[in-house]
């Protein structure tokens, strides 16, 4: 079930009636993780299994872990946690991936192994990294474990960010199980007003602009460079409403029933460095990424150069997350490049002149570097092969000739989003300005969901996310 | 009750440096029942002026908003039709005087006179031999201005090549096919007199002159069924706000109520796996052939169509071919058709029959050569495949001219016979 089908509206409506009518909290908790387990089944009920799976043996070891102090015994619940997960998440979404990679070199021996029809479930990426923040924070001894299964499967389960994060850490998220959070009418407001600014952004913007950029991809060559450009912001704008769009409105379901996830975005396309930018985009995973990968991995407590490796080997893993193909391992790898040539930057200026901000590259010129790495890099996160990302970068770069298309409405956009985010660095644009008690509020608000009804983008289009 | 966890003092949460929600600047509220936490404090004998304030300010709003989307979308969304009935023709025809907008794909205005003409062709020189251009959507061509469509650049040809005692009409509705054709090209000769019909057929893979299921039956026999595509009903409250000027102001909430039964349609609560509804595709990736099961059933098909056509008029009859190239085809310009063969047959079929035939493939194809601009797609549709551009349209109107000139001598012959009679 996808937020933006009308069933969901049904659904969430009846479920929203069920907790409003229901005063005792444990009732309202179940039949909450009961919508969750049909929301999930919508889609396919088989792979329901998986989240059972997870959620029970992330459950068991967790008791497990509280009861005894030996370490290994500890290290070896871990390890079961830990199998468990990435075994699923590694079977279901990396084996054909691995198959092919390997094919070549096994090939050569004269080992030919096939791949499966595996159907990869939608989600695991993001409740496998939910769990296993779980089960590390009860091994690090920073989280008491959750001896509370209802509160513990609604925490793996819970609708509104089960299948696209954003991914919610148990020390977050289980105190709200607790605390008896009921809907209410300032909170339906703000989490109404989130939903609608994430529905518009997701159905008005990125479905729109869909159209236009799976064909300039699909045909990538055919298009001159201006063209192609075009086509890669209009890329960028998409897959940031396509996602932070699904996260406002999985933060703003939640919100109306009284439940607060954490923010996934922060207008990540203001950064003036790629740090910054990772502080902005899909800050849930970067921070995951960060105490679960780089952290363990050594952090930056290994010296200089294992602190890059350790940079470089998170992102090349973050980028694996996003999708079983090179494709996404190069983007991967394009960041964490990027990263630790910044950070060497930082390093070798501040050494040298002592000073916080000389290698602190002026902040438009700052910020037009980060958008021109960051932009060439999603030529990798979208192009379905290296081959089509190659020809995307050459009329790119090369400014070689070629079919001239400019979607009006794409463009439009462009230039209206681009001129928000001038206002929003200036904070003149806020989303403070739509506050509840203002006549603004409702006229911007229903005035998004008209002109989502009115101008429908044409076709079944899931979430960019979804696949992840 | 032993619920969840204690957060350990050194636990703190990833995002404490940020608000969990920090785009939204939460007021605290006072602990109270859920219906009665505002985002300001009110005393309870405020409860009736809080409701009060909030539905007001939102039923305002949505008024508001209401407004300025519906003034504002007709200028993006394509107008809803405007019919008469036309006693002459026995039909509805797109009103005299209606001004059509399209902008879903291309982006222009079309204007109608008399009889559901365009008025821009018009009717022209009466005295003139009349040639009427047949088509669906493509012929319609809403997608470009009127300067643009077909009729009036053949005029205008026609008129500099020193064939003015020619003149084209287009008759043109989206979904016609062959059966809609061989039902009313009798009721426009006893309006217009012409000398002859170009059929134009450039929808994907032939589809116009084959077997439909709906109006052209092949089932027990090959048989054309008569229809008519629009709802008198809804026609007349269309007109009827149309005439008080109010028919935009429909358009906002028509589309969006369309939007919820479309999705409405679709909808399903049983759990399991979504199914997309797949599309036949032929195997090159190219356009679509209309799927059938026994190709020598088209031939017999195409054979029905084209007697049938013959016996709706005794004037000639000449199809022009318009076939789907160039189109791009994962990043390279395709100037071949699959359909090439089946074209070439219903070709030779037209020369048995007697039936003219003109191919634009290689017209097309050259002009892309030369030019580099395709003769289908727009800015905000694709840029190589749909309806005819402006381009495509220009060289429709120069392949009939030629056809005119070619066969200028015959035409008036055939059109002095029918004044002598």
């Amino acid at each position: 079930m996808l937020f933006t089908q009308i069933e969901f509206f049904i659904f969430f409506g009846i479920v929203l009636a069920s907790l409003l009518i229901t005063s005792s909290h444990r009732i309202r908790k179940g039949l909450l993780l009961l919508a969750s387990y049909y929301f999930y089944a919508y889609w396919d009920w088989r792979f329901l299994s998986l989240i059972l799976i997870s959620t029970l043996v992330d459950y068991l070891v967790a008791l497990g872990l509280a009861r005894t102090s030996r370490p290994s015994r500890r290290k070896l619940l871990l390890l079961t946690s830990l199998t468990c997960n990435l075994g699923i998440l590694g079977f279901f979404k990396y084996f054909n991936f691995f198959v092919q990679s390997m094919e070549t070199i096994l090939g050569s021996f004269g080992f030919h192994c096939g791949t499966l029809h595996i159907v990869l479930p939608i989600g695991i990426s993001f409740y496998t990294f939910q769990t296993l923040s779980y089960t590390i924070d009860v091994y690090r001894s920073r989280l008491d474990p959750c001896r509370n299964v209802l509160d513990f499967a609604l925490f793996v389960a819970f609708f509104p960010q089960l299948v696209a994060g954003p991914i919610v850490r148990a020390s977050e998220f289980l105190p709200q199980l607790r605390s008896n959070a009921r809907p209410s009418w300032y909170g339906t407001f703000l989490g109404f007003r989130q939903f609608t600014i994430g529905l518009f952004k997701k159905v008005f913007i990125a479905d729109h602009i869909a159209v236009f950029v799976d064909y300039v991809f699909e045909n990538a060559g055919a298009f001159n460079g201006a063209s192609t450009w075009f086509a890669v912001l209009a890329y960028g704008l998409q897959i940031y409403c396509d996602f932070s769009g699904y996260s406002d409105m999985a933060i703003g379901a939640a919100r109306i029933m009284g439940y607060n996830l954490p923010t996934n975005f922060r207008s990540p396309y203001l950064a003036t460095s790629m740090t910054d930018f990772w502080h902005r985009w899909h800050i849930s995973l970067s921070t995951w990424l960060r105490d679960y990968l780089y952290i363990p991995l050594g952090g930056n407590r290994k010296g200089r150069v294992r602190t890059y490796v350790n940079i470089f080997i998170t992102m090349v893993l973050g980028g694996l997350w996003h999708g079983a193909s090179w494709t996404f391992v190069l983007w991967g790898a394009l960041h964490g490049v990027t990263l630790v040539v910044e950070k060497w930057l930082r390093q070798r200026f501040r050494s040298m002149t002592h000073s916080a901000t000389v290698w602190c590259l002026p902040g438009i010129l700052g910020w037009f570097v980060t958008m021109l790495i960051v932009f060439t890099a999603w030529v990798f996160f979208r192009a379905a092969s290296f081959r089509q990302a190659f020809l995307m970068l050459r009329q790119m770069y090369g400014f070689s000739g070629g079919i001239a298309w400019y979607y009006p409405f794409v463009l439009f956009t462009l230039l209206l989003v681009g001129a928000a985010h001038v206002f929003l660095a200036m904070n003149i644009l806020s989303l403070r300005r739509l506050a509840y008690n203002r006549l603004v509020t409702p006229v911007v608000l229903i005035s998004m969901w008209w002109l989502i009804l009115v101008f429908p983008a044409e076709g079944f289009n899931p979430f960019v996310y979804f696949q992840f | 009750m032993s619920t969840c966890l204690q957060t350990p003092k050194k636990l703190q949460p990833p995002g404490s440096q940020r608000s969990l929600s920090d785009s939204v600047q939460e007021t605290a509220a006072p602990r109270r029942p859920w219906i009665l936490q505002t985002g300001t404090q009110h005393a309870k004998g405020d409860l009736a002026v809080v409701i009060r304030d909030i539905v007001i300010r939102w039923v305002l709003g949505g008024v508001i908003a209401f407004l300025l989307v519906t003034l504002i979308s007709p200028c993006f969304l394509t107008s809803l039709r405007v019919y008469e009935w036309s006693a002459e023709l026995d039909d509805y025809v797109l009103m005299d005087g209606y001004v059509h907008r399209k902008r879903d794909e291309g982006w222009a205005t079309t204007h109608y006179g008399p009889y559901g003409f365009n008025s821009m062709a018009g009717m022209g020189d009466s005295s003139a031999s009349t040639v009427m251009i047949w088509g669906d959507s493509y012929v319609e061509a809403h997608h470009v201005s009127d300067e643009q469509k077909t009729a009036y650049q053949v005029n205008k040809a026609l008129s500099e090549q020193g064939l003015s005692h020619f003149r084209a009409i287009t008759i043109g509705r989206a979904c016609w096919s062959v059966s809609d054709y061989y039902f009313k090209i009798p009721q426009y000769e006893k309006l217009l007199n012409p000398v002859c019909h170009f059929i134009v057929v450039a929808e994907y893979g032939l589809k116009d002159l084959c077997p439909d299921g709906e109006t052209f039956l092949s089932e027990p026999t090959l048989q054309f069924v008569c229809r008519s595509l629009v709802n008198p009903h809804k026609i007349k409250v269309i007109t009827g706000l149309y005439k008080w000027g109010l028919s935009d102001m429909l358009l906002a909430p028509w589309k969006a109520v369309r939007t919820v039964m479309a999705d409405g349609r679709n909808m399903r609560f049983t759990v399991g796996p979504y199914r997309k509804v797949d599309e036949t595709t032929a195997d090159s990736g190219c356009s679509v052939l209309f799927a059938w099961n026994e190709p020598n059933s088209i031939i017999e098909s195409w054979s029905y169509a084209l007697d049938m056509l013959k016996t709706s008029t005794s004037k000639p009859i000449v199809l022009v071919l318009v076939p789907e190239v160039p189109h791009l085809e994962r990043g390279v310009t395709c100037c071949v058709d699959p359909q090439s063969e089946w074209r070439g047959r219903l070709a030779e079929l037209c020369m048995a029959k007697q039936v003219g035939c003109i191919d634009m493939t290689e017209t097309l194809v050259n002009d892309y050569r030369t030019t580099g601009k395709f003769s289908r797609g727009f800015h905000n549709g694709q840029p190589d495949s749909g309806h005819l551009n402006a381009r495509g349209n220009w060289l429709l109107s120069r392949q009939i001219c030629a056809y005119l000139n070619e066969h200028k001598d015959s035409l008036r012959k055939t059109d002095h016979a029918v004044h002598a009679n």
